[in-house]
């Protein structure tokens, strides 16, 4: 293990007031053991417990923390890019302070330093749901992994390794909704993962089928065109389709004696205007995908306060010792 | 044995010094007492070497405008010691910063400081996430250890005598009006009978007024460090300043040879305070006995970590040492990043005068506060 090697733990927090000194001291000691430089960024995506003064008092005990207060609360997604684009570390963290293991922690950065740029977590407890729900969130997987060509594997949760290079890429991704997990998955840097034992049940946050339903659509439109690429495909075959279908209206004309009066004309005018009406659609569809390709430049978040650990005294001034006893 | 003096100039950094010339301007026969061993050797010396002009400060319009106008002042009065071998550059961050490019530009022309935009072939080396624009602006570094030659030079060519390793511990009113001052020099005591004390020891400050039962003055006081290092060959003779947050800034410091990297974030390694009422008085403690004590390990690897993120070829740069030293300011500039001198008269004993400035190049500010004590030309 280096010691030299400077690592950032980025931890996202909402109302953890309860659990945070006992998990920082936890961590801070894990760090302190394996590195001589490393900062734990703790950024609170608006809570509304006891948090901010929690830290405040936090912040005057431990060295290298860093408390980044969003000015509302953003979603934990947005919470971790502010941590990340701040992290000035060779290697940054990214862990849930409630189910995550610091004690890992050393041997991650170790692996994730040996080959892959982004190391991510596998709980090794399958989540408890029912069967529909279990077969929804398989499908999915896999239609993101053969579709989508994104590695996203089932149980993955946020912990996770990356490398300054991994940052670095994921921090130009400036999109309004954010997955870190997809987001790594995607960089192009080789992923590997970790299984471990979360501390507590890490899905609860998840919700039921509905929720994840529509977490499962927000992951597919921002992180893909291939919906849109889907209904611009059918618009051009309904186009295609009507075109044939008026090639059968001027044969039906030509061969039948029988035809009704008007119906040729009426269908004509409907093949046309459904002709350009699914032409323009798939056209559309095709333009709007590039735009959202191109948009979202605005910036993630604002910052409401930045403030740095100042630890005093008692720990940074060396212990006045006399060695010699004095006669009065 | 008590001698006289007009002035007694307590602290022989680089305000004292400028002081004791003025007073000898004005006819009076001051004389300098330093603790240490020669002049400058305190944070007249460990500072960022910088010259302001004005765009420092792009939060306090008041100490930039002054900046503005000492620049060309400072520049005439010490051209040995002006180095200007190097190009300089602010650039605005994007995140976390406290004022963005636009912000930046309408202060500067407010303040009539002229940005142009960085070249090309700069504005290249900066990410572009994170930094929102860059511009050349003119500013300049002076070399410490020049500085305390011209200035040791002109106090002996005009007579003003000067003690080293001279200890002034207590200040006591006499019947007559006038004020002693006992001095612990290494061969023993002396007394110095004065209309006027000149208290221009920065950090030790409240040291004199505490030895002399007068109350605090309240100060803030750092722990600080700035990495010397040798930036790669990219970016030699580059300065830059990134502004106006947790970032940092590089600077020739040509008394070493080498560059300052400081940074917002990491230079401060802990504060403490003392003085002040509000909180009730904080009890005193002598800085530098502090500062001696206080253990120093640095922090420059994450300094230059931080700076690679905005400026890549830094991480290519070697720390080749520390500056260490006390930084003290006064709390109410804390807020708008302001650095007004402190000219204290105290309101006792009247001919006591607590003299502290933030920064080397604001001496400009004194001659017209010497005028209001009545010993203006």
């Amino acid at each position: 293990m280096d010691k030299s090697l400077v690592v950032s733990v980025v931890v996202p927090l909402r109302n953890g007031a309860e659990i945070l000194p006992a998990f920082l001291g936890e961590l801070a000691g894990v760090l302190k053991e394996a590195y001589y430089f490393y900062e734990i960024i703790l950024v609170d995506d608006g809570s509304t417990d006891r948090t901010p003064r929690v830290v405040a008092e936090l912040l005057r005990v431990q060295e290298r923390v860093r408390f980044l207060q969003l000015s509302r609360p953003y979603g934990r997604e947005i919470a971790t890019a502010a941590g990340l684009e701040t992290a000035i570390g060779d290697f940054v963290v990214v862990m849930d302070a409630l189910t995550d293991p610091p004690a890992m922690i050393p041997d991650l950065v170790a692996r994730c330093r040996l080959g892959s740029g982004v190391l991510c977590g596998i709980s090794s407890e399958p989540e408890k749901s029912g069967l529909l729900t279990a077969w929804a969130t398989r499908l999915f997987h896999t239609y993101c992994r053969k579709v989508l060509d994104i590695d996203y594997r089932e149980n993955s949760t946020d912990f996770r390794v990356l490398s300054r290079q991994a940052v670095n890429a994921v921090t130009r991704i400036r999109d309004r909704r954010r997955y870190l997990r997809i987001f790594a998955a995607t960089l192009g840097y080789q992923q590997e993962c970790f299984t471990y034992q979360p501390r507590t049940a890490v899905n609860q946050s998840r919700g039921g089928l509905q929720e994840r339903v529509e977490h499962a659509i927000e992951i597919v439109i921002a992180q893909s065109r291939h919906p849109l690429r889907v209904v611009s495909r059918l618009g051009l075959l309904m186009s295609v389709l009507n075109v044939l279908y008026a090639g059968y209206i001027v044969a039906i004309y030509f061969l039948k004696p029988d035809v009704a009066r008007g119906w040729t004309t009426l269908s004509m005018q409907m093949t046309g205007m459904f002709f350009f009406l699914f032409l323009i659609l798939a056209v559309l569809c095709e333009y709007v995908g590039r735009i959202l390709e191109e948009t979202q430049e605005r910036p993630l978040y604002y910052v409401a306060a930045e403030q740095t650990s100042s630890v005093l005294l008692e720990t940074s001034i060396e212990k006045n010792i006399l060695n010699e006893a004095k006669a009065i | 044995m008590t001698q006289s003096a007009d002035a007694v100039v307590v602290g022989g950094g680089f305000f004292g010094m400028y002081l004791a010339l003025l007073l000898k301007a004005r006819g009076l026969s001051p004389v300098i007492l330093e603790r240490g061993p020669d002049f400058m050797l305190r944070a007249s010396y460990h500072n960022q070497a910088r010259v302001h002009n004005g765009y420092h400060y792009p939060r306090s319009l008041m100490t930039a405008v002054r900046s503005r106008v000492n620049f060309p002042h400072f520049l005439q009065d010490f051209p040995e010691s002006i180095v200007e071998d190097f190009d300089k550059y602010y650039a605005v961050g994007r995140v976390l910063g406290k004022v963005t490019a636009d912000q930046f530009e309408t202060f500067m022309a407010r303040v009539g400081a002229p940005l142009q935009p960085a070249p090309e072939r700069v504005s290249r080396l900066f990410s572009s996430p994170l930094i929102e624009k860059v511009w050349k602006v003119r500013e300049v570094a002076f070399d410490a250890g020049k500085l305390r030659l011209t200035m040791r030079k002109r106090l002996e060519e005009a007579g003003v005598e000067f003690y080293f390793e001279a200890d002034a511990r207590c200040l006591t009113h006499r019947a007559d009006g006038a004020m002693e001052l006992a001095v612990e020099t290494n061969g023993g005591r002396r007394l110095y009978g004065t209309p006027w004390v000149f208290n221009c020891t920065y950090s030790g400050l409240n040291r004199l007024r505490y030895h002399s039962g007068l109350p605090l003055l309240p100060l803030k006081h750092e722990l600080t460090e700035m990495a010397l290092v040798q930036p790669p060959q990219e970016l030699q003779n580059l300065a830059v300043t990134v502004m106006c947050g947790p970032f940092f800034s590089l600077m020739p410091f040509p008394d070493r040879g080498l560059w300052t990297l400081s940074h917002v974030r990491y230079t401060p390694h802990h504060a403490w305070k003392e003085g002040g009422s509000q909180s009730g008085t904080e009890a005193w403690q002598d800085a530098y006995e502090h500062f001696d004590r206080a253990v120093k390990s640095t922090d420059g690897p994450l300094m230059i970590r931080d700076a690679a993120r905005y400026l890549p070829a830094m991480s290519k740069c070697r720390q080749e040492g520390s500056l260490w030293e006390v930084k003290t300011v006064l709390p109410q500039s804390e807020l708008d990043d302001g650095r007004p001198i402190l000219f204290h008269r105290d309101p006792e004993m009247r001919g006591l005068v607590s003299l502290m400035g933030g920064k080397l190049d604001n001496i400009y500010d004194i001659p017209q506060e010497l005028a209001a004590l009545g010993l203006g030309m």
